[in-house]
């Protein structure tokens, strides 16, 4: 039972133990020696560059662990516990503040149908599970995709000309509003494969290629900016954090006189 | 029971998805309800998804030790790795300050962070060795590739502000217009799909079972 | 035996060791940091726009937040996220915090603790509540349109949120003045589809650069008011914050390898097409 109070118990007050065990935790020596943990980590990591290993390998699992057993966790705190547990038994909740709710015996029926997937014989219970979410949820996308996707950017595609037109003479606007006319109509052309693409349809297809070749090339710039960044994250961890390097710049700076 | 195992599932999505659709137009505080009751039930639902997801993974794990696959030893240090956590998690829970939020920082972070920061590496060496235009529309992609990989970065700003700004335009333009006309090959391609959950005639998504 | 041709420049540079590449971008990043060079940064008109919104905004306007990213994005997505808190703690705004992405909660509360020690009057419930973690991705945003407490019955820390004082007056999406996503998927399309066009909210991206470009259609249509892209965008925001950080230290070696993959890829690319002449011209004389 007293286990289970400190399962179920509200986290946000802290009780002086907690306090204790927090302190602990973000204080210097448990900072340093996750630090040397965090840097071995990142170099064994970094092994795979040279080539596959078994030290990455255990690196790996442990990282499918350590996320499967947070997000297990996190679930229970953020989701089962507030969302079903407290709902059904409002008794459990130490702040007095849940109200008993009996209809979530319902979905947690249906939840369970999803959990039997396990068992053989019954995983076919699932298929109602299924049915109600994903049938539910199309019927709201059906209107949403088409009032907050389609519509606005349909609208934005065949605004601009007009726009550029009546907003004052300017060279630049209007080729600017050609460009962004085009180049979203002949792709939109380009992925109907309904009509074969020869003759105009074809030439039209053909502006839609080039237009998703600049757009893919744009993508790749900014990727090879997205990957460096990340390696850079890394590097900075390890002069600064691990190394510190600023230390050694210092004494640089010493022996230089600056 | 063969209805409920077959035709039951495809009659549900029918009935569901009609009524969130029609829901959408009828101006009572009952749609409203509808809508509500829907989301907070799904939320449950989406709950116990999660938990088959990674209870999925800790079967596939043990199912390997209890075979002993070669490897298993490595599904061990995942099982354990993941009992050690969910205890310590049910036990201090996991903000920070906690076991399980000092492992997430200094465990967890740096391996998912250096996991993708090794595609730096790869993508420059890929880049280099595999990047070349051979036809025009390559050599599309590599122009508007090149531009907007120096126009976006102080050094390209330095050399010139109109590097800077050419990046900008490509950016605004040419790449708005490309994937707007994908951003509207996927909307049309949702409503279809969603049309083809909704009267049965896609049924994927319901998985095997038996 | 004859002894193998012997392969001129070009061909040679064409076949450089990969791990000659991998010690070059190794180079080209850690040289910056250690002897930074000071590029200046020129700021975006797509960050200028997110950061004139927060900046004038009424105090105490209501701002919300969702953090859809894990430690994968962090180095991009964490430094932004920062600026943008601490601007809106500078301007004593009220956040609501979400997080659609399950590895992500953490690293918001550490950020929100760092926030804290720069302005230890900001509040928890008072200030910004931090609903935290929910299982559903679009289910949730539609959830946070309808009630954060019916989708959030319990903040990340355990506390109630009903009974929170900035529930009060900013209980559901609708009732935001703005909302900030940092967004390192789609995520950012379903914010926008199912919360920000349906609630009539206007909605600021934080997104990495690998899916920066496939948000500037939004931008367009006026569905996003202003994209901060990439470590870059990150780094505008802080210079504009006037606080320079984590981003703009970075900003030297993001541009040293930039620089040297442009060089690499325009000599491999012009190489190439020299050697595919040679060969041609080879062939044809043996003609």
């Amino acid at each position: 039972m007293l286990n289970l109070a400190i399962l179920l118990q509200a986290e946000s007050q802290l009780l002086p133990w907690q306090q204790s065990m927090s302190d602990f935790f973000t204080g210097s020596a448990m900072v340093t020696i996750g630090t040397w943990i965090a840097a071995g980590l990142t170099l064994v990591m970094f092994s795979f560059i040279y080539k596959d290993n078994a030290l990455f390998r255990l690196g790996e699992h442990l990282y499918l662990g350590i996320s499967a057993g947070y997000l297990m966790s996190l679930y229970f705190f953020n989701n089962m516990k507030p969302v079903f547990i407290y709902q059904l038994l409002p008794f459990l909740d130490p702040s007095g503040d849940s109200v008993l709710n009996l209809w979530v015996i319902i979905p947690g029926i249906l939840g369970v149908f999803i959990l039997l997937r396990l068992v053989p014989g019954l995983g076919w219970l699932s298929r109602t599970t299924f049915a109600f979410y994903i049938g539910g949820f199309t019927g709201i996308t059906l209107s949403k995709v088409f009032s907050g996707l389609l519509l606005p950017q349909f609208y934005a595609t065949i605004d601009v000309i007009p726009y550029a037109v009546t907003s004052g003479p300017d060279f630049i606007k209007l080729l600017n509003a050609l460009v962004l006319f085009v180049g979203a109509l002949s792709v939109l052309v380009y992925f109907f494969f309904s009509v074969e693409h020869r003759g105009f349809v074809g030439g039209v297809s053909r502006v839609g290629v080039y237009s998703l070749m600049i757009a893919f090339g744009a993508t790749f710039g900014y990727t090879i900016m997205a990957r460096v960044s990340l390696l850079i994250g890394r590097i900075q961890f390890l002069m600064f954090d691990w190394i510190h390097v600023e230390i050694i710049q210092r004494f640089a700076t010493i022996f230089r006189g600056g | 029971m063969q209805f409920f195992r077959k035709q039951f599932p495809i009659l549900l999505a029918f009935v569901m998805g009609m009524m969130m659709f029609i829901r959408e137009f009828i101006p009572a505080k009952i749609a409203i309800n509808l809508y509500e009751g829907f989301t907070n039930w799904a939320i449950v639902i989406v709950g116990f998804s999660a938990l088959f997801a990674i209870l999925s993974l800790l079967h596939h794990h043990v199912n390997k030790i209890r075979r002993k696959v070669p490897g298993h030893g490595y599904s061990i240090v995942t099982i354990v790795a993941f009992v050690q956590m969910l205890i310590l998690g049910l036990i201090f829970s996991v903000r920070p300050g906690t076991p399980v939020g000092w492992e997430y920082w200094w465990l967890f972070v740096p391996m998912q962070a250096t996991m993708f920061a090794t595609l730096a590496f790869f993508i420059a060496s890929a880049a280099f060795r595999a990047f070349r235009a051979r036809t025009w529309e390559a050599l599309a992609l590599l122009v508007a590739g090149l531009f907007v990989m120096i126009g976006r970065v102080p050094i390209g700003e330095f050399i010139s502000p109109y590097l800077s700004d050419f990046a900008g335009w490509i950016m605004n333009n040419p790449n708005m217009a490309g994937l707007r006309g994908v951003a509207l090959g996927v909307a049309l391609a949702q409503i279809a799909i969603s049309v083809r959950i909704i009267f049965g005639i896609e049924r994927t998504y319901m998985g095997g079972g038996d | 035996m004859e002894s193998p041709p012997k392969l001129t420049f070009p061909e040679l540079f064409l076949q450089l060791d990969r791990r000659i590449i991998y010690s070059l971008v190794a180079l080209a990043v850690a040289i910056p940091l250690i002897w930074p060079i000071g590029l200046p940064i020129r700021i975006t008109p797509e960050v200028q726009s997110v950061f004139d919104k927060i900046e004038n905004l009424p105090e105490g306007s209501n701002i919300m937040m969702s953090a859809d990213f894990d430690p994968a994005s962090q180095p991009e997505l964490y430094p932004m996220m920062k600026s943008v808190l601490r601007h809106i703690a500078r301007k004593k705004h009220k956040v609501a915090i979400t997080v659609l992405w399950p590895n992500g909660p953490n690293l918001v509360a550490q950020c929100i603790e760092e926030i804290k020690l720069e302005f230890p009057d900001w509040k928890n419930t008072e200030d910004y509540v931090f609903l935290g973690y929910q299982v559903g991705g679009t289910i949730v945003i539609i959830g946070v349109g309808n009630s954060f407490v019916d989708t959030f019955p319990k903040d990340f820390y355990g506390s109630t949120t009903s009974t929170m004082p900035i529930i009060k007056d900013f209980s559901r999406l609708g009732q935001a003045d703005y909302m900030i996503m940092f967004e390192a998927g789609n995520s950012g399309d379903w914010w926008i589809v199912y919360g920000t066009e349906v609630h009539n909210v206007e909605v600021g991206g934080g997104v990495t650069a690998v899916v920066a470009p496939q948000y500037y259609p939004y931008l367009q249509a006026k569905q996003l008011n202003g994209i901060i892209g990439g470590l870059k965008g990150a780094a505008e925001y802080e210079m504009l914050m006037e606080h320079p950080d984590m981003a703009v230290s970075a900003m030297d070696s993001q541009s040293m390898v930039h620089a040297l993959l442009f060089v690499a890829i325009v000599l491999a690319n012009l190489f190439a097409f020299i050697v595919a002449m040679q060969k041609r011209n080879t062939a044809r004389r043996e003609k």
